[in-house]
């Protein structure tokens, strides 16, 4: 075959390409456009009445139609439905909830959570989380264990959202062998009801760095004050530096006036410059005046974090932290100096932010008297 | 006299067979590389539903990111962009905008629009910086923005100073003309939170903003751009935002992340010491050095592409500024692969060093000159009667026809996935812009890349030159202003 007779067919097979690629582009437009307006028509007759159920203002005969929609209208609005789910909290959710099954949705998604495709099983999950089933832990259990990193991962935040603790074990397990990342392990320990803190407390001694790190913010942001002990014990003896990082971190939010030796333990002498830095912080978070000489020696330490946030700390202290801050801009270490310039310059702009966002408020509205409750829906409503 | 005669035909047919080799293997690795961007892009939106976004914006877990928007003279837009940066859907976030010595009137704009004071603030020095900070300057009403003026050294090192002046885990540098997807900082973050312990930068779409109308710091209304060279870079982007960063994203390879739009975690920028000032591709030169970092110290990683949130920028609209911007590309191409030879072909740095550079250098580097090239070889050919008449116009033709299966590929995934431009009309265009390309703004923009690579083999001086910013479209007049491009 010579060169002529090869382009010659080149040019035809990019021309048939051109044409094919020029019809699926078209194709695709009109079939869209034209999937809108039909979708549009179909959910237009009914969305007003899922509306109604999501403002709770459902009237038993809304519930009863959207309740018996068939098929094709159901798909028309499912989407809107789904959409409202992740949005609306309370009766019109549980309405929602209650619509998904008496179409069989739910049934439905706890029979995909064993399908073939990844997407499936991952949508499945989904929604049963979206849905707060906890009949379905067992299944979302399962997930955790999946072939697919996306599935264990929608399943462990479906299981954050259910909040039933018997999850507990199974995501800290999933935490330890990395099956999940722990940035999605980590919020969904937080969500989970508050049995669940004995099962987190143990686990704040699991022999794996990275399950103590964060069981221990996790115990933090719960805010529980039965695990400071155990939060305390991580901060002061745990060989890891992220671990006691994170305890410094767990026991400033809780704020409890028991964490402030420890803290200051910590602030002062702790080999790592992030807990020092972190525990600083913390220091601010409590609110101990006590704080304030401790703080004030470390606003000349070389670390920069350190020095930053114990002057950061020592203007959330009252009087005694900014007097001390207003002392140490007369120091002779330079560092100090500006460190102190900055949190008094800092808290001074939040001093007046304050006052002028208390000024620009609103005026407080007075609540609206609740309504009367619908009906809830019934199966076969 | 026939003995050289035969010489030359023969040296010419051997330059043509070369020529058509070049571009077949070329357009075909592009064809490769749409379909992975396809396949990535399939998988992306069959995804969105479950990708969790809801939960990441509410998990206190959500790492917090520093965006760093260095500007100069961007009067026009920099209130616009700012609102927009502060309005994106983000957990906990700041924005650090680096006045880079500006000389109009863009200082007094952010103070007026955001009633800034002057806060005495302690910086670490995390990175070396060619200069220091003036003075920084927050909102009085708590809001999460730093302005910070210094005198004028550049992006690169403008970056450099807003990396110490960020706080956070993430950083995100934007140009400071450029407009964000509400959505966009969550979408490239996810990344980092889907896989924290390798994922060390990421990079998102940039898009031509010209012709789009925004209102209240977001795009609004996807409009093409009203001039021929603007429409033609809106194909360009598409195809190339697809195949340069997905596909090669895809292939685990990727070297570019555009500096208008990348997330970086900002220990590792710290480690490798920031951007280079002295590199005029400094987003080429800034990933390639993170690259050499992490497998020097046999480092698990990874830097990635997200197709989905878009940054919209805009682009060139005359010959002049986009001739100069390309040449400015070309020549930072150059000076960052001469500046890290020994990574290509190298087998110490895996795909990158064994792939993706030796492609940098075969199929970026030299492209221009072979393009260049090609016509003249076959134009020489025609003469010596080394090519066949017949066979060189198919050639042209089977060329210009590749290219345009290319964009209209490109397109055909955007239409499949994103849809961002709604009309009809928007389809005949880009068809037509994708046409055009092929047939004279290709060979326009050879030109000026072989111009670039001859200012670097000179050595002239390295200049970022001007670029007339009209300012977005608000629906309210435009104002011009002069920036640098």
């Amino acid at each position: 075959m010579n060169g002529p007779v090869v382009l010659q067919a080149a040019l035809a097979a990019l021309a048939a390409v051109l044409l094919v690629l020029g019809l699926a582009i078209s194709g695709r437009r009109i079939g869209r456009q034209a999937g809108q307006r039909g979708r549009g028509a179909l959910a237009q007759p009914v969305y007003a009445r899922l509306l109604a159920v999501v403002a709770g203002e459902a009237e038993p005969e809304d519930l009863a139609v959207l309740a018996d929609l068939g098929r094709v209208r159901w798909a028309a609005i499912e989407g809107h439905l789904l959409r409202l789910l992740r949005k609306v909290h309370g009766e019109g959710r549980q309405l929602l909830v209650d619509l998904l099954d008496v179409q069989g949705r739910l049934t439905q998604a706890r029979r995909r959570t064993r399908a073939f495709g990844s997407v499936r099983r991952a949508r499945a999950a989904e929604l049963l989380g979206l849905a707060g089933r906890v009949d379905a832990v067992p299944d979302l259990v399962l997930l955790l264990t999946d072939r697919s990193p996306e599935v264990r991962q929608v399943a462990a935040r479906a299981l954050g959202r259910i909040g039933d603790p018997a999850a507990t074990p199974h995501l800290v397990a999933a935490l330890a062998d990395r099956s999940v990342p722990a940035r999605s392990v980590a919020p969904a320990l937080v969500r989970l009801a508050p049995e669940a803190d004995d099962l987190l407390t143990a686990a704040a001694i699991h022999p794996d760095r990275l399950v103590r790190s964060f069981v221990v913010e996790v115990l933090g942001l719960r805010g529980s004050p039965a695990v400071v002990p155990v939060v305390t014990v991580a901060l002061e003896r745990d060989p890891d530096a992220e671990v006691r990082l994170r305890a410094a971190k767990a026991l400033g939010r809780i704020g409890l006036p028991s964490s402030f030796r420890p803290l200051l333990r910590a602030a002062h002498s702790d080999p790592s410059d992030g807990v020092r830095a972190f525990a600083a912080r913390a220091l601010g978070d409590v609110g101990d005046p006590a704080a304030v000489q401790t703080l004030r020696r470390l606003l000349a330490d070389p670390a920069y974090w350190v020095a930053h946030n114990s002057a950061r700390a020592l203007a959330r202290l009252g009087p005694e932290g900014l007097t001390a801050l207003r002392l140490a801009t007369g120091s002779r270490r330079a560092g100090a100096v500006a460190h102190a310039r900055e949190a008094l310059a800092v808290a001074h702009l939040e001093r007046v932010g304050r006052v002028d966002r208390v000024r620009a408020r609103p005026p407080t509205r007075r609540p609206s008297p609740p309504r009367a409750r619908p009906e809830l829906l019934r199966r076969g409503a | 006299m026939g003995a050289l005669r035969e010489l030359v035909v023969s040296v010419l047919a051997g330059l043509d067979a070369f020529v058509l080799s070049y571009f077949l293997v070329l357009n075909s690795s592009y064809l490769v590389l749409i379909g992975l961007a396809a396949l990535e892009s399939t998988q992306h939106m069959r995804r969105l539903w479950h990708s969790g976004y809801e939960d990441m914006y509410a998990s206190p877990f959500t790492l917090p990111v520093s965006i760093i928007a260095p500007a100069y003279n961007e009067e026009a837009t920099i209130v616009e962009s700012t609102r927009a940066m502060l309005g994106l859907r983000y957990p906990e976030f700041e924005v650090v905008v680096v006045d880079d010595g500006s000389t109009d009137a863009m200082f007094d704009a952010l103070a007026d629009a955001f009633g800034l004071v002057e806060l005495p603030r302690v910086l670490p020095r995390d990175v070396p910086t060619v200069v220091q900070p003036d003075s920084l300057h927050v909102p009085a009403d708590g809001q999460p923005l730093v302005v910070v003026r210094k005198p004028n050294s550049g992006r690169s090192d403008a970056i450099n100073v807003g990396l110490n002046v960020a706080r956070y885990p993430l950083v995100c540098t934007i140009d400071g003309d450029s407009i964000l997807d509400p959505e966009a900082l969550l979408t490239v973050s996810k990344p980092f939170a889907d896989d924290p312990d390798r994922v060390v930068a990421a990079g998102g779409v940039i898009r031509a903003a010209n012709g789009c109308r925004i209102s209240g710091g977001r795009v609004v209304d996807v409009r093409l751009p009203r001039g021929w060279l603007a429409r033609i870079q809106v194909v360009e982007y598409l195809r190339a935002f697809l195949m340069g960063r997905a596909g090669w994203s895809r292939l685990g390879a990727l070297t570019v992340i555009s500096g208008a739009f990348s997330l970086f975690r900002r220990d590792v920028l710290v480690a490798v010491g920031g951007l280079d000032h002295t590199c005029i591709g400094e987003d080429f030169e800034v990933v390639l050095r993170i690259h050499r970092r992490m497998r020097d110290l046999k480092r698990d990683y990874r830097i990635v592409f997200v197709n989905e949130p878009v940054a919209w920028t805009e682009v060139p609209s005359t010959r002049s500024v986009l001739a100069r911007q390309r040449r400015r590309w070309h020549r930072g191409l150059i000076e960052v692969l001469w500046r890290h030879r020994s990574m290509v072909g190298n087998p110490r740095y895996g795909r990158i060093g064994l792939v993706a550079l030796p492609y940098a250098v075969a199929f970026e580097l030299l492209a221009p000159v072979v393009e260049l090239l090609g016509p003249f070889a076959v134009a020489l050919g025609f003469l010596v009667g080394a090519v066949d008449v017949q066979f060189g116009l198919l050639f042209l033709l089977v060329a210009v026809g590749y290219g345009l299966v290319l964009s209209l590929g490109a397109f055909a995934v955007e239409e499949f996935s994103f849809h961002k431009y709604h009309r009809w009309r928007d389809v005949g265009t880009l068809v037509v812009a994708a046409f055009v390309e092929n047939v004279g703004f290709r060979q326009m923009h050879a030109l000026w890349r072989l111009q670039g690579l001859r200012a670097w083999v000179r050595g002239d001086k390295q200049v970022w030159g001007e670029m007339t910013r009209t300012g977005f479209d608000t629906g309210a007049d435009s104002v011009a202003s002069r920036a640098r491009g």
